[in-house]
């Protein structure tokens, strides 16, 4: 929330996501050489990811709920590109939407596009090619999602520390728990439906980002295979 | 949908035509004098401003403007509550016994509850000031004027364009959704959300790679190109702007010990 944190640690946050971010770009110029697509696609993934964001759930404690921007967003396109649409889509929240802020901008791109997504990539890491990947990538939501509210906690205790920092962290965690375990779970829940669907209807887009095994969906080569595909 | 009129009113209110530079340089000038502000005073002055300027001057209907400025307003009053709580310091204002734990309310903990709410405030009209007041496509001007890298600048241009694309679509797929009985208990409408957010990354996906060929067949190399310009703002209103700058930073100076309550 704007004029939440004090100025100190907004200008850290900027800082330290301000150096994600800029790594983010610079991944992005190179992979536009090959690629020049990737410009239009991230825009597009970024609009996606704002109108979920859009679809929240405020809780009581101020920070709003995000459904499905970040988890899924890190598995596709990694955490430092993540990083660069979280910056624009918090950016469009504070101003088309008027929810977070541009003081607290660093803050929020540090927690939800650098931290959660960081969570949800080694989750996905470490799961891919084990399970099918519907439930990794839940997991992986969920994870981001957690990760991304500790983070926030953790960023609320170090700006106001009271006498007993543990303490006051015990309650902002306690707090966020209330409303983030059971939405982080719905979250999941809803990437899980919607990765699905992706993989029974396009799985050419996932298969292209290389994020499943062709033998996972083993109807779809098959028919591409024979030329007789939509 | 909200994002629908905010942006509505960035175009249609009657500051839309002052110089969009005067504009940010305003509304972040009186951020940061309300970020940097020790006491509740200074805060509370520009809040007042910023609020007096959004309805009264730019015409922002209040049906509009009040729920946008109401959820930071509660949160804050759950700020001030729960800071009570949480410091500890100074006077023991409140106590009670709940059972066998002592629960008490400490000044210090309210005055910083009051401090950050009143900041919360100030913030928030002045971020409201400029999103109401100044259309997106004249802040990208400004932006890249200020030499923000052009990828994300172009990223998010054309976000902003998809972003209401997205949200039409997103509501055709709803109405169609709802008309086939989709959203009707709890199940069915995790089904149908899920659902909607598939399609609409799928139509997505394809409207990028739709874009990246027409952008392509116009001679599109990576860059994309703007023409306009923004006029630099009249020097006049510059100086009010720097002398009111002053004057509440010279108010806020004065004013770093004041506490409501001691």
């Amino acid at each position: 929330m704007e004029g939440y944190l004090p100025p100190m640690w907004c200008a850290i946050w900027y800082i330290l996501s301000g150096i994600v971010v800029g790594y983010g770009v610079i991944k992005i110029n190179k992979l536009m050489k090959e690629q020049p697509e990737v410009k239009p696609l991230l825009a597009v993934a970024g609009a996606f990811m704002f109108i979920l964001s859009s679809l929240k759930l405020p809780s009581v404690t101020g920070s709003c709920s995000h459904p499905c921007g970040n988890g899924l967003g890190a598995v596709l396109f990694g955490v430092p590109i993540t990083a660069v649409l979280a910056t624009v889509v918090l950016l469009f929240q504070a101003l088309l939407l008027a929810h977070g802020g541009i003081t607290t901008l660093g803050a929020n791109v540090f927690s939800m596009g650098i931290m959660g997504p960081l969570a949800g990539v080694i989750v996905w890491k470490i799961l891919k090619g084990k399970i099918n990947s519907t439930w990794v990538v839940m997991l992986a939501a969920i994870v981001a999602d957690w990760v991304t509210y500790v983070t926030t906690s953790i960023q609320l205790t170090l700006a106001f520390p009271g006498s007993d920092p543990m303490n006051t962290l015990a309650t902002f965690m306690s707090i966020f728990a209330v409303t983030q375990v059971p939405l982080a779970i719905a979250e999941g829940l809803l990437t899980a439906i919607l990765w699905d669907k992706i993989k029974e209807l396009r799985p050419d887009i996932l298969l292209k980002l290389g994020l499943i095994d062709e033998s996972e969906v083993p109807h779809y080569t098959q028919v591409m295979g024979t030329g007789g595909a939509e | 949908m909200q994002l629908n009129t905010i942006d509505h009113i960035a175009h249609t209110n009657r500051l839309y035509h002052i110089n969009p530079k005067l504009k940010v340089l305003f509304a972040l000038s009186m951020l940061l004098i309300t970020l940097f502000s020790k006491s509740i005073v200074v805060p509370l002055i520009v809040a007042f401003i910023m609020i007096t300027l959004t309805v009264f001057v730019a015409k922002v209907p209040l049906r509009v403007y009040l729920p946008l400025l109401g959820a930071p307003l509660g949160f804050g009053i759950l700020t001030v509550i729960l800071m009570g709580f949480i410091y500890v310091g100074g006077n023991e204002l409140f106590s009670m016994e709940v059972f066998n734990f002592n629960i008490s309310i400490y000044s210090y903990g309210v005055n910083l509850g009051l401090l950050v709410f009143s900041r919360m405030l100030g913030g928030v009209a002045s971020t409201l000031f400029l999103a109401l007041t100044t259309p997106m496509t004249e802040l990208f001007y400004i932006l890249r004027g200020l030499k923000i890298p052009s990828t994300i600048l172009d990223i998010a241009m054309m976000m902003y364009r998809y972003v209401f694309l997205l949200l039409d679509e997103m509501i055709r797929v709803m109405n169609a959704q709802n008309t086939r009985l989709g959203y009707r208990n709890l199940k069915t409408t995790y089904k149908s959300l899920g659902t909607l957010a598939a399609i609409l990354f799928i139509r997505a996906w394809e409207r990028g790679e739709r874009s990246f060929i027409i952008m392509s067949s116009r001679g599109y190399n990576g860059d994309l190109k703007l023409l306009n310009k923004i006029e630099p703002p009249p020097v006049k209103y510059l100086l009010l702007i720097i002398i009111l700058d002053i004057l509440l930073i010279t108010l806020s100076y004065l004013t770093t010990d004041f506490k409501v309550i001691t």
